[in-house]
């Protein structure tokens, strides 16, 4: 468990250098908090405020996250973006994800797009490059020691950095 | 959720007055509030009341003629009413003092609904959220009853993004089977999920679920954890996730099956529950292991449109069983006769399931091939591919990787220190890579889903023969839950779980216990494609009062069994098991505590019949007495509310015995 959450945070982080330019727009807003926030929120399973970490709305630009940012920070924080959540699906879906990347097909492979917000249309263009950077991923010296965080953050990374490119995003 | 100051105050103000009091008060309020004013408007506080009191006295005015002249007692009886506020036996379940509106809220249903229309009728504040955007479900269900024209119109966005209404198809309960490793997931589980139009194509991934649990401490565990789990001491609440973080925990971690019943629910009834399950985040339960628990929450969250009790109404505890057993039932009401409530039900294979399916759908070649690459795999320890892998096809080949890489990752799933079979997955998914890009095929199933299963609770009537003893009546009452000889649907295959198992004798006029199985686990795990790694420790549990004189009826002792070893599986669907380990007793003519050692088999003869054989051997730790038995049981019958058995057992002298139960 407690790789599991090193493992995320570090992915979180990712994320935040990832929107680095938003964060610059936004100015004084405190991102890190935010994720903070927004990483306990969705990982431990005792918080007291789990029950309002996901709503209805998973697949639009909302992502389900809006009634946990509605009770903690503004709706606009970075709980409320798709980084999150998008995170969140490969850490805990890591190994059937590679499976469908490597087949080329699958639910999982577009569960992730649909959160990158990414569109069905889109789906066929960007998944040979995703699939690409797997595959030269698992071809790599040292990939079977490496901590799970760090595949996960190398899939998201992949995953982030085509559809901002080839999806209409 | 977050009160405004004015609808605290208001509170305050109404929540103790009974609607009669209420709405009478209404036309003598002015003069009242003058004196008020006059003498004790100067104090802060109570400023704050009176304008608190104005707004009640406003909110009752704003009341219709037609709801007043509704005979409210009525309507805050209605079924769907209590539902809304979890109401059971004159007293809700929510120990949240938010979800209330009245002060008395909690224990009274009328003076609730009259607090819940007033303040339904509270002027919009822009800095909170209003009365009946906290609780839809509510405003939903008054509106149908009283007439939409009844309440302020308020635009509730949040309660609008959150349901996504337009996308919004239909409801499924699920139900994840019974989990042997852990003592809180025997029983299996329950939770509801939201079916969004949306996320067809990622297999409902996507889709958000409500599920409840109780709030343990990380520190709590053991004997802490029991405890407080069936004598109280717990809270519990609903959360919101979505469905793959389910399918993580039980279909992956847990090698669980999971089946989905999408229910037969109109647009409205859909919107009902979604509207319900909002309001319910973060509210506060008691939670008891057998009783309160998510079966039970879930069902009485749904109930708010399934007019029928999903639960049982007078049992002492709830499973997750009862909650699909009952929604499998026809409803009988006269304008649905016969109306079905499940429309459809979808099975999630859990990874060990998956990785069986593809194996079995294999040609005979293709197994050959797969052993002979495991084998290969496991001298080599590199990975590379044998010469009849290399051989094959495209087809072929992507079939076998499939199976394959389920069986390496339900390998790492199960020894997650286990980096040759990481190792080798990894080498697995490169090929795949090199290989044509299709789906994954998706075999056809033959699995019982569990609604099918043999009902739980279980009484028998039997007549003995005993040799020592003669005649005699056996009644057998079992709470729960299936033996080997329960019918395959929907549980754990080759186990025993019963619970609180008593069998009381009848001989002479005189009504003796012969025996009580506090409780009793048995559970293979054999590998079932034949491959050793396909398999796991098979162990047996049992601690209860069993027969200590064979020659003296009703001389019973506490005795304990702990047992563990292998199982195979061979023939048409038989299983064999050897298990070795304790036996401890209290006290026993022939021996005291002992080594002991089973070897049985069992299995189906045919569609109506099933039978259980075991030989047990044990040998005095003291001195050098021993003991052999022999226990043979046949069910006969396919019915899930009654079967007839048929046993035989030797130990000491002969037993036979012929029973009929029902189930329930």
């Amino acid at each position: 468990m407690i790789k599991k959450i090193s493992g995320l945070v570090a992915v979180l982080t990712f994320a935040v250098s990832m929107t680095s330019n938003v964060i610059a727009q936004e100015g004084s807003r405190d991102y890190k908090t935010a994720l903070e926030e927004c990483f306990w929120g969705l990982i431990l399973t005792s918080e007291d405020q789990r029950g309002l970490s996901l709503g209805l709305n998973v697949v639009s630009g909302a992502l389900g996250l809006y009634a946990y940012t509605s009770a903690t920070a503004s709706a606009d924080t970075f709980c409320a973006e798709k980084e999150a959540a998008t995170a969140l699906f490969i850490n805990e879906s890591y190994p059937a994800l590679v499976e469908d990347a490597a087949r080329g097909h699958g639910t999982y492979l577009t569960a992730v797009l649909s959160l990158a917000g990414c569109e069905v249309a889109d789906h066929a263009a960007v998944t040979p490059l995703i699939r690409n950077d797997i595959a030269t991923a698992l071809s790599t010296a040292g990939y079977s020691s490496q901590e799970h965080f760090e595949k996960v953050q190398t899939l998201f990374e992949s995953v982030n950095l085509h559809s901002a490119s080839t999806c209409s995003v | 959720m977050s009160q405004s100051i004015c609808t605290a105050l208001q509170l305050v103000a109404c929540s103790s007055k009974g609607s009669a009091e209420l709405l009478g008060r209404s036309t003598r309020l002015p003069l009242f509030i003058i004196q008020i004013v006059v003498n004790i408007f100067s104090l802060p506080l109570t400023r704050l009341l009176f304008i608190a009191f104005i707004l009640c006295w406003s909110s009752a005015a704003h009341l219709s003629p037609k709801i007043l002249s509704e005979d409210l007692s009525a309507l805050a009886s209605h079924p769907q009413w209590l539902a809304l506020l979890h109401f059971v036996n004159g007293e809700s379940d929510i120990k949240t003092s938010e979800f209330f509106f009245a002060e008395d809220g909690a224990v009274s249903a009328e003076a609730e609904l009259v607090a819940t229309i007033a303040a339904f009728n509270t002027p919009r504040n822009k800095d909170v959220r209003h009365p009946q955007c906290l609780f839809p479900a509510r405003k939903i269900w008054l509106s149908l009853q009283l007439g939409s024209g009844q309440f302020k119109a308020v635009k509730c966005s949040e309660w609008q993004r959150w349901a996504e209404l337009d996308t919004l198809e239909s409801i499924s309960m699920i139900y994840a089977t019974g989990h042997m490793k852990s003592p809180v997931s025997y029983f299996g589980h329950n939770f509801l999920k939201f079916n969004n139009g949306n996320s067809v194509g990622t297999s409902r991934l996507l889709d958000p679920t409500i599920n409840f649990g109780a709030d343990v401490p990380d520190t709590d565990g053991g004997l802490k954890y029991f405890i407080k789990g069936i004598f109280g001491g717990y809270k519990a609440g609903f959360e919101m996730q979505l469905f793959y973080r389910h399918m993580a925990k039980y279909g992956e971690a847990e090698l669980r099956d999971v089946w989905e019943y999408v229910l037969n629910l109109d647009a409205e009834e859909v919107e009902l529950v979604a509207a319900h399950s909002f309001e319910l985040q973060r509210q506060k339960l008691d939670y008891y292991f057998f009783r309160e628990n998510c079966a039970h929450q879930i069902a009485k969250l749904l109930g708010v449109v399934v007019d029928r009790r999903l639960v049982p109404r007078h049992s002492l505890w709830t499973m997750p069983y009862n909650v699909i057993d009952r929604l499998s039932v026809p409803l009988n009401v006269p304008d649905q006769i016969d109306k079905v409530l499940i429309d459809d039900i979808i099975y999630h294979p859990s990874r060990r399931t998956r990785f069986h399916q593809t194996y079995f759908k294999m040609s005979t070649e293709l197994k050959a091939i797969f052993k002979r690459q495991i084998a290969s795999f496991n001298i080599a320890g590199d990975a590379t591919f044998i010469d009849d892998y290399q051989a094959l096809g495209s087809d072929g080949k992507i079939t076998l990787i499939e199976g394959l890489l389920d069986y390496y990752e339900y390998q790492v799933i199960t020894d997650d220190s286990d980096s040759e079979s990481a190792e080798i997955k990894r080498r697995l998914l490169l090929e795949r890579f090199t290989l044509p890009s299709q789906p994954k095929e998706i075999h056809a199933h033959d699995a019982s889903p569990p609604h099918l299963a043999q009902k739980p609770s279980r009484v028998a009537l039997a007549v003995v023969e005993d040799k020592n003893l003669g005649y005699y009546t056996e009644v057998q009452l079992r709470p729960a839950y299936f033996d080997f000889l329960s019918l395959d649907a929907g549980r754990k295959a080759d186990a025993h779980f019963t619970v609180l198992d008593t069998r009381f004798g009848i001989a002479g006029g005189e009504l003796k216990l012969l025996a009580l199985d506090f409780l009793n686990i048995t559970n293979l795990n054999p590998s079932i494609t034949g491959l050793s790694d396909d398999r796991g420790w098979s162990w047996h549990f049992r601690f209860g009062l069993d027969e200590s004189d064979p020659e003296c009826f009703g001389c019973i002792a506490l005795n304990f069994d702990w047992t563990a070893g292998h199982a195979v599986k061979f023939g048409e669907g038989f299983t064999g098991f050897a298990l070795a380990g304790l036996h401890l007793e209290e006290k026993s003519k022939y021996q005291s505590n002992a080594i002991r050692a089973d070897v049985g088999v069992t299995g189906s003869l045919g569609d109506s019949a099933r039978f259980y054989a075991a030989l047990e051997h044990q040998q005095s730790l003291t001195t050098t007495k021993n003991n052999t038995a022999l226990d043979v049981d046949i069910r006969f019958g396919k019915s899930t509310v009654w079967d007839v058995r048929l046993g035989y057992k030797y130990k000491h002298a002969s037993r036979l015995k012929l029973s009929v139960a029902y189930h329930w």
